[in-house]
C-alpha cells in the first residue's frame, strides 16, 4: 500500500496516483487506485471516468462491507479505481473507529498494489492513511512553501503515528504538545531526545520506528538542472536533521502535456509516451513497480 | 507503520485528551537558537532530565532542545557529508557536491529546517570535511582520532531499506558504538541527545584538538592553538588554523566571513604556483591537494624555489614528513624516485591512494619511482605528475621536487646518449 500525500494541494498527488496506477497496471500487476479525499473526491476525473456508481461514501455507510465490493473497472485493464466522496462528509465527523475500519479494509485487498490518493492539508484522517500506508509518497514542488508544508505533514504524520500506538498518557501529551504546541517541536530527533529524559526504552522504539518510517519523494514540476537538484538536498536534510529515510523516487519535469492531458481527462501514461514529463512519470512508476516487489519480498 | 492497528484504543480525533496542556513547572528557558548559545559544549538538558521522572503529572514540560549548532557540532566529517566510512574518493567528490547545494543560502530544502546561522555553520563544516577526507593523510589521522575517541573503526555495513541514492552507503557511526544493534545516522543522532540528557559528554569534539601521538606532522600552529582552550578561545584557534586540518569546531557566524576569506587568500597564495589553470571549486579554501591540476603547463620548476618556501612556509613546510633524513628535505635535497616511494610508504599511502587523488595511472607512479626513465611519458608531464606527487605528499616546494628529479633524469639521460 502507498500513500500519496504532502500537504498543499495542487502539487500533483492525484496526477501521480493515477497515472502510476495505469504504469503499474500495463506492467501486469493488479492495481487498486483509491480516492481517499474524503470531501473533494475526483480521482475518476484523472482517469478520464465519470463518478462511478459506487463510491467510498457506501463503504462508510455500511452499504459495503469491504472496500474491495466498491472498486469499479476502469478502461485500463488490471486496473480498479475506488472513488472518492463527492458529498460533503465533513472530515471532523469521520469516527476515530470508522478510520480504522477503513484501514484494515485497505490491507485485506487482494491487489498487488494499492495506491491511496489523499487530499490536501494535513488533517488527522491524512496524516493516519499516509501513516498506514507500507511507504508514505511526498509529492512537492521545487517552492519553499511545497516544501515546507512537505516537512510539516511529514513530522506530524510521524507524530500521529506514534500517538495512535501509544498508551502512555504521559507520552501521548508530549507527543500533542510536539505537534501542537507554542513552539512546535523542531523535530524527531529532538522529541526522542525528550522522550529519552522519562522512559530510555521507549525513546529506543521511537527511534527504531524513525528507522523504519517508510518514506518516498517525488518532486513535481522542476523547470531545470538547479530543480533537479531539489529532491537529494530534501532527503539529505530530513536525514541529517530529522533523521527520516527519505528514497528519492525521481521529478517530474513541468511540461504542458501533463496540463493537457488533466484537462482533456486522458491520462498521460494512457496513451503515447513521448514528452519528458511523460518519461518522468513513466521512471517513477518504475521506481514504485521496484518497490513493490521489494515489499513482496520481505513479506 | 507497519503495525496493524486493530485494537487501538485512542480517543477519537477531535477529543483532545486530558492534560495535553504542559504543565507550567520547572520552566527552562529553552535553549536560545543563536549562534551565541553554541558555545557551551556541554549537553544542555542537565537540569531537566533530574527533576522529571519526579513528575507524577501528566505531560513534562519538554525540555530545552538541543540547539542544531551543537549536533551540527557534534557530526563527524562522515555525517557530515553523509557518506560511509568506506566511501571512495569519488563518492565524497559527489556528496561534497551535493552537499554544498543543501546548503547554500538559496537552498530551498533547508531554510524551513535551519537557521541562517546553521545552515552557514553547516556550510562551513561540509567544507573541513570534504578537505580533510579527500586528502588520504588528513582523513587516515582524522579516523585514527575518531577511533580514539571511542566513535568507532570504519565498518562498512549494509545500509537500511532507504538506500538507492548516489550517495551510496549508510554511515555507521556513533549508533555503531553506542547501540550496536542499530545502524543509521537517524539512531546516532537520538543516540547523541540520549548521551547528552544522560549529561554525559556527547563525544569528544574537540578531538583534533590534542596533538595526537602519532600525528607529529600537525603544524606547529595548529597544535598550540588547541592546548585545552576553552569554548571562545576554540573559535579563535579554528580562525587560525582553518588552513590546515583543523576540525572547525565552534565557528561563529561572524567568523565564517573572515575564516573563508583568509581561506581564499590561502587559496591565492603562491604555495600553488602549478595549479594557476586548476579548477578547484572557489569555496574550497586551501587544498592541501590539488586534484584537477593539469599534468602538462608546470611552471619554470627551478626558477625561485627559495622565493616560493618563503610564503610556503606557514601550511605546507610544517606539514613536511618529519622524521628521520627528511627532516633535512629542502632545497638542497635530491629528489631521487627511491626517495619519493620511501617518504609516500612514510605517509602510510600506496600507490593505488596517491593515483585516486592525482589521476595519475599506476604505472607512471611506478616508473618515477623505480626511475624508469624510458617509460615515462615527455618530461613536461612528467614534471606536472611530480608536482602533483609531492603535493599529495605534503613535501614541501613540489615544483622544486620536480626540478631536482627532471634535473637527475636529465643527467641520466644524457649519460646514456
Amino acid at each position: 500500500m502507498f500513500a500519496f500525500g504532502g500537504g498543499k494541494g495542487g502539487v500533483g498527488k492525484s496526477f501521480l496516483s493515477s497515472n502510476v496506477g495505469i504504469y503499474l497496471a500495463r506492467r501486469g500487476l493488479r492495481v487498486a487506485v483509491i480516492d481517499a479525499d474524503l470531501g473533494g473526491a475526483n480521482l475518476h476525473t484523472f482517469m478520464g471516468m465519470e463518478l462511478p456508481r459506487t463510491t467510498l461514501a457506501d463503504f462508510i455507510a455500511h452499504k459495503a462491507q469491504n472496500i474491495g465490493d466498491i472498486l469499479v473497472r476502469t478502461p485500463v485493464e488490471n486496473l480498479w479505481l475506488g472513488a472518492g466522496v463527492v458529498k460533503d462528509l465533513a472530515a471532523p465527523n469521520f469516527k476515530h473507529s470508522q478510520k480504522q475500519r477503513m484501514i484494515r479494509s485497505f490491507r485485506h485487498l487482494d491487489f498487488d498494489a494499492v495506491l491511496l490518493d489523499l487530499g490536501a492539508g494535513t488533517s488527522y484522517n491524512v496524516l493516519d492513511f499516509f501513516a498506514a500506508a507500507d511507504c508514505g509518497i511526498l509529492v512537492t514542488l521545487p517552492e519553499p512553501t511545497a516544501v515546507e508544508n512537505c516537512y510539516r505533514f511529514l513530522k506530524s504524520s510521524f507524530f500521529r503515528h506514534l500517538r495512535n500506538e501509544e498508551k502512555d498518557g504521559r507520552v501521548k501529551g508530549m507527543l500533542d504538545f510536539a505537534m501542537t504546541g507554542e513552539e512546535p517541536m523542531r523535530g524527531p530527533l529532538e522529541f526522542i531526545g525528550q522522550v529519552a529524559a522519562i522512559d530510555r526504552a521507549k525513546a529506543r522504539q521511537f527511534a527504531d520506528e524513525l528507522e523504519y518510517f517508510r518514506v518516498a519523494l517525488i518532486v513535481n514540476q522542476v523547470r531545470s538542472a538547479e530543480d533537479r537538484a531539489i529532491a537529494p538536498a530534501i532527503s539529505g536534510a530530513l536525514k541529517r536533521f530529522y533523521g527520516f529515510n527519505v528514497r528519492p523516487l525521481g521529478d517530474i519535469a513541468y511540461d504542458d502535456s501533463i496540463w493537457l492531458s488533466v484537462r482533456q481527462r486522458q491520462p498521460i501514461m494512457a496513451g503515447r509516451v513521448e514528452t519528458i514529463a511523460a518519461r518522468d512519470t513513466a521512471a517513477v512508476g518504475k521506481a514504485i513497480y521496484g518497490m513493490v516487489h521489494e515489499f513482496r519480498a520481505m513479506r | 507503520m507497519a503495525g496493524e492497528s486493530d485494537d487501538k484504543t485512542a480517543p477519537p480525533d477531535a477529543t483532545p485528551p486530558a492534560g495535553s496542556e504542559p504543565a507550567d513547572t520547572a520552566a527552562e528557558p529553552p535553549q536560545p537558537v543563536t549562534a551565541p548559545a553554541a558555545e557551551t559544549a556541554v549537553p544542555p538538558p542537565e537540569v531537566p532530565p533530574a527533576a522529571l521522572p519526579e513528575e507524577p503529572e501528566p505531560p513534562p514540560p519538554p525540555p530545552p532542545t538541543p540547539t542544531y549548532l551543537e549536533r551540527i557540532r557534534a557530526m563527524t566529517y562522515y555525517e557530515i557529508l553523509d557518506i560511509r566510512r568506506d566511501a571512495s574518493f569519488d563518492t565524497i567528490n559527489q556528496a561534497y557536491k551535493t552537499a554544498m547545494q543543501m546548503f547554500s543560502p538559496q537552498s530551498i530544502a533547508i531554510y524551513s529546517i535551519l537557521s541562517s546561522d546553521e545552515a552557514a555553520t553547516m556550510a562551513s563544516q561540509v567544507e573541513t570535511a570534504f578537505r580533510v577526507l579527500r586528502d588520504p593523510i588528513e582523513r587516515r589521522k582524522y579516523d585514527k582520532d575518531l577511533e580514539r575517541s571511542g566513535l568507532g573503526a570504519a565498518e562498512p555495513g549494509p545500509r537500511h531499506a532507504t538506500e538507492g541514492d548516489s550517495r551510496g552507503g549508510g554511515t555507521p557511526t556513533t549508533a555503531d558504538l553506542l547501540l550496536p544493534e542499530q545502524k543509521s545516522f537517524a539512531f546516532a543522532a537520538s543516540a547523541f541527545i540520549i548521551e547528552a540528557l544522560d549529561s554525559k559528554p556527547p563525544r569528544p569534539v574537540e578531538v583534533r584538538a590534542e596533538a595526537p601521538p602519532d600525528a607529529p606532522e600537525q603544524p606547529p600552529p595548529a597544535a598550540a592553538a588547541p592546548a585545552e582552550p576553552p569554548r571562545e578561545a576554540g573559535a579563535q584557534a579554528a580562525q587560525q588554523t582553518v588552513p590546515a586540518e583543523v576540525r572547525a569546531t565552534p565557528v561563529p557566524a561572524d567568523d565564517i566571513e573572515e575564516i573563508e576569506q583568509r581561506a581564499r587568500q590561502e587559496a591565492a597564495s603562491p604555495v600553488r604556483p602549478i595549479s594557476d589553470t586548476d579548477s578547484v571549486p572557489t569555496l574550497l579554501p586551501a587544498p592541501a591537494v590539488d586534484l584537477n591540476a593539469p599534468d602538462a603547463s608546470p611552471p619554470p620548476a627551478a626558477q625561485s624555489s627559495d622565493e616560493m618556501r618563503g610564503s610556503a612556509e606557514a601550511p605546507d613546510a610544517a606539514l613536511a614528513p618529519p622524521e628521520g633524513d627528511e627532516s633535512k628535505l629542502g632545497p638542497g635535497t635530491t629528489y631521487t624516485g627511491p626517495l619519493l616511494k620511501k617518504l609516500r610508504e612514510r605517509a602510510g599511502l600506496d600507490l593505488h591512494d596517491i593515483a585516486a587523488i592525482t589521476r595519475i595511472t599506476n604505472t607512471n607512479l611506478a616508473n618515477i619511482e623505480e626511475e624508469t626513465y624510458k617509460d615515462l611519458p615527455a618530461l613536461v608531464y612528467v614534471r606536472g605528475y611530480i608536482v602533483q606527487y609531492a603535493k599529495c605528499l605534503k613535501i614541501p616546494d613540489p615544483a622544486g621536487v620536480a626540478a631536482s628529479y627532471i634535473e637527475r633524469w636529465k643527467n641520466a639521460v644524457g649519460e646514456i646518449e
